[in-house]
């Protein structure tokens, strides 16, 4: 989005408990950025999903850590989880529950969605929402 | 006794037996966080149920996510007669739409309008 780098970057213990200051934060930023209220809520339910994804595939082995970075300008914001676990690329046909109804869910809320491995190894998912047109 | 669990959850959840219906109300987000709790709650409140319908009050969930919504398909699955859904928000009315799984469920906008429809 922009040469200076994410405007909120949070590095958090992947567990269920920090759903809820992902939802705050990116939403809050939304907010502040003029997005109107159904767009914030787009925001807030998308990073969600990818976040749960991460809390829930991402560490069989227990804990482990989840960042989020998001920017934003004038034309639309940019949302990024990212893992340091297997390195699983989520994908439809796995068998975990909700996996796919999480995946749709971002499809339809965000208006480009990228889950690549990051380069550290893990999986990252990039989102893109635009400004309300 | 529920609010040992306020601080942790974020989700205060109570159950109440009347004549027509056991009412779940959930006052929080209904997330990964929350699942488990919510679950409970419906699976014990199914579990009483002899006729009655099974009535969710949404009217303080203010979010819910892909988890929540499984806990909800779940808990309406095993039901003779859909799960009824009283007041569901605006953010929540939307990912039903958006996942197509509104009409699994019935909607009031009221207890009350549910229990002066004659529900038996």
């Amino acid at each position: 989005v922009s040469d200076d780098g994410p405007l909120v970057s949070l590095r958090l213990t992947a567990e269920p408990e920090a759903l809820v200051l992902v939802r705050r934060v990116v939403a809050g930023l939304a907010r502040d950025a003029g997005f109107d209220q159904e767009r914030c809520d787009d925001v807030r339910v998308a990073v969600n999903e990818a976040c749960t994804n991460v809390v829930v595939h991402a560490y069989s082995d227990g804990m482990g850590l989840m960042d989020v970075e998001a920017a934003v300008n004038d034309s639309h914001m940019v949302v990024t989880v990212r893992d340091h676990g297997a390195g699983i690329v989520p994908d439809a046909e796995s068998t975990s529950p909700g996996l796919g109804l999480g995946l749709q869910m971002m499809a339809a809320l965000a208006d480009d969605v990228r889950v690549s491995a990051s380069e550290e190894g893990g999986t990252e998912v990039r989102l893109r929402f635009d400004r309300a047109a | 006794m529920d609010d040992t669990h306020m601080g942790d959850t974020h989700m205060r959840v109570t159950t109440e037996a009347l004549a027509e219906a056991v009412v779940v109300r959930l006052a929080g987000d209904l997330d990964l966080a929350t699942a488990r709790e919510v679950t409970a709650a419906l699976e014990d409140a199914t579990a009483r149920i002899a006729g009655e319908r099974l009535v969710l009050d949404m009217t303080h969930v203010g979010f819910i996510d892909s988890t929540g919504l499984r806990v909800l398909l779940r808990a309406a699955t095993p039901l003779d007669r859909p799960m009824v859904l009283v007041a569901p928000s605006g953010p929540v009315c939307r990912i039903l739409d958006l996942t197509r799984l509104r009409g699994r469920f019935d909607e009031v906008a009221s207890l009350d309008e549910f229990l002066g429809a004659g529900n038996q």
